[in-house]
């Protein structure tokens, strides 16, 4: 028993290193210099630059696409919100003869690979004269925001007791009324996740921002590709201050979602 | 007035009629239980009550007024449900005063009217906390409270007590029988289990397969069961029953069967000779006989259940199992021989065909 704990705990602390070390290395690499990086024996003992970062945040290319990036993913979750909790719903709370069909079809917008559906879309946004825009990118992320958030909402609520709404009904609450004073806040836990995990699908989302933008409507993460094109001489640095960058919009969103959890968690305890 | 008027109701989901033809009527300040086996129907009969589902035909007015259409918060109704079914997210004042929002009280007054139900009810300590934090009782204490506060013309219970344990079924049934004689509010009640059902209603409604069986007092339906299905249903231990084929002897009748012919009078049942029919006597029902008794049941004791006070003897008689329920005094040794006699006002006939009984009304 107490063996099998201590391996347990090892196994468990091993996997905790293998997640949290790259991470964290890629961190102090973004605060070396060059000649730190690049020695045979990693140093752990270094004099900190700033230079990397500064370098980064000075270029225009990279804030116009953070800028891109925020906007483009952040409106998208707000329209998959929008639009994505409330079809849920009625999918979960009113299903009619096609709530199967629509729930399959949902999921199979995910089935195709990215390129099936980017090279369409391009040609699409180039007809319409809105190729590399924010608005094309916006619409697109938007039809990924929906279904990844229908998809996980429609089981959230499902796991709604539904005698709890019948009860508001029989308090004398209308359909709306119950789905956003009881549906919503008893399944918001589910939702929080749903909503989070579709920002971070289209804030990490490449291969469609690659194709349906050239210069303009460049989003964060080609942007940080592209840093690694510059000639033979990998600016490894540079390089890790980007991926930094690149990673803490999702760090700060999880995290203030994950603190709101926590507040919701500890009034049940109280 | 009456309360509820329920004429011709039926439920179908689809091609599966699970209500037919459903006519009731409930008077304004009565209890009344649904009662029946599960998939009887009751609980969807009470849901189209409260308007949480549709009618498929007929009308159901409550309080003179049809409300067939009419929303759930429009009828004037309040539900308590099986599985308490409070709002999660909301502190148990919230829940309570979340009916009353909705019809825009004042805020004091909620507060006023909250602290009063909470306080017959014993939640005043609870009123900040939230429903996981309380036990089964005490949740569907609140359930309740909410359920009185909005002073509804109808109280809707939906098998209220049975997610509680034993000792706290009793001790709210208790609470919900004082509840109802302080209140006088038109209640409906939907249980499976008999016993809330006879010690709670004024009338007691047993459905099966969205029919009704019998409507009545439970004294009523304890007493004169209208068939074999009410007569088998209600009582424990259970009623036993003997097929017998009736016969005439002078100015009686005979019924023979389980290996005996019993001499009744039989003045008070509607009987032709050479009827086949069920006799039934519930087991608390027979009596020791002594020597020279009429009307004799006998056999060997094959099992003896003692319950305390009383013992369940059973034997068999020609082949078939019989049971009687006689004080632990008199109770014979295990395969001892036995005999039981009966009075004539304690038995049911019932016809062996249509299972409906042949008293005489």
């Amino acid at each position: 028993m107490r063996l099998g704990r201590i391996v347990a705990k090892a196994v468990l602390a091993f996997a905790g290193f293998l997640a949290v070390f790259p991470l964290l290395w890629t961190a102090l690499n973004s605060l070396k210099n060059s000649v730190d990086i690049i020695t045979r024996v990693p140093r752990l003992v270094f004099t900190p630059t700033l230079a990397n970062i500064s370098y980064i945040l000075g270029r225009d290319s990279v804030i116009t696409g953070l800028y891109n990036s925020v906007i483009a993913c952040g409106t998208a979750v707000l329209i998959g919100v929008v639009l994505g909790l409330p079809a849920a719903y009625a999918v979960a709370r009113y299903p009619n003869r096609w709530a199967g069909d629509i729930q399959f079809f949902v999921l199979s917008l995910r089935f195709l690979p990215p390129v099936a559906v980017a090279i369409p879309l391009m040609v699409i946004w180039l007809q319409l004269g809105l190729y590399d825009t924010l608005p094309a990118l916006i619409v697109t992320y938007s039809l990924l925001t929906i279904s990844v958030i229908m998809w996980l909402a429609i089981p959230a609520f499902q796991s709604v007791p539904k005698e709890i709404e019948e009860a508001a009904f029989v308090d004398g609450y209308g359909a709306y009324a119950v789905f956003w004073r009881i549906a919503l806040p008893v399944a918001a836990r589910s939702l929080i996740g749903a909503v989070a995990f579709s920002f971070v699908l289209v804030w990490n989302e490449f291969l469609i921002a690659l194709m349906l933008s050239s210069s303009n409507a460049k989003t964060l993460p080609i942007v940080a590709s592209e840093l690694s094109q510059q000639g033979m001489n990998v600016p490894w640095g540079i390089l890790n201050a980007s991926v930094v960058l690149l990673s803490l919009p999702p760090l700060l969103f999880l995290g203030v979602l994950s603190g709101f959890l926590n507040s919701v968690f500890r009034q049940k305890k109280t | 007035m009456s309360a509820i008027v329920c004429s011709h109701v039926d439920k179908a989901y689809g091609a599966t009629t699970v209500i037919r033809d459903l006519n009731l009527v409930i008077e304004e300040h009565e209890f009344v239980v649904f009662l029946g086996p599960s998939g009887c129907g009751k609980s969807t009969l009470l849901r189209m009550l409260a308007g949480l589902e549709d009618i498929s035909g007929g009308e159901v007015s409550i309080g003179g007024k049809v409300v067939n259409d009419l929303e759930p918060g429009d009828r004037g109704i309040a539900m308590v449900f099986q599985n308490y079914a409070l709002y999660p997210h909301m502190t148990i004042f919230d829940n309570i005063a979340f009916g009353l929002r909705r019809q825009k009280v004042p805020a004091s007054e909620i507060r006023k009217r909250v602290e009063a139900v909470s306080r017959t009810l014993g939640l005043d300590p609870y009123l900040g906390r939230k429903p996981a934090e309380l036990s089964g009782g005490q949740q569907q204490r609140v359930a309740i409270a909410r359920a009185m506060i909005k002073t509804p013309k109808v109280f809707l219970f939906d098998e209220p007590l049975s997610n509680l344990d034993a000792k706290l079924r009793n001790h709210m049934r208790v609470e919900i029988a004082r509840l109802h004689q302080s209140l006088k509010t038109t209640t409906v009640y939907v249980t499976h289990d008999q016993l809330e059902a006879m010690t709670l209603a004024d009338r007691i409604v047993l459905l099966k397969d969205g029919i009704i069986e019998q409507i009545g007092s439970p004294a009523e339906i304890y007493g004169r069961p209208g068939n074999i299905f009410v007569a088998g249903f209600i009582g424990t231990p259970n009623m036993n029953f003997v097929e017998v084929t009736v016969g005439r002897a002078g100015n009686g009748w005979t019924l023979t069967g389980a290996g005996t012919v019993l001499s009744i009078d039989g003045a008070g049942f509607h009987l032709q000779p050479g009827d086949r029919a069920v006799l039934g006597i519930r087991p608390p029902d027979l009596k020791m006989a002594g020597a020279g008794a009429a009307g004799i049941l006998q056999g060997t004791a094959d099992l003896i259940e003692l319950h305390g006070n009383d013992a369940l003897v059973t034997f068999g008689s020609g082949g078939k199992e019989i049971s009687a329920l006689v004080p632990a005094r008199e109770c014979p040794v295990l395969h001892a021989p036995v005999r039981y006699t009966f009075e004539e006002d304690d038995i049911h006939l019932f016809d062996a065909t249509s299972g409906a009984s042949l008293r005489r009304q």
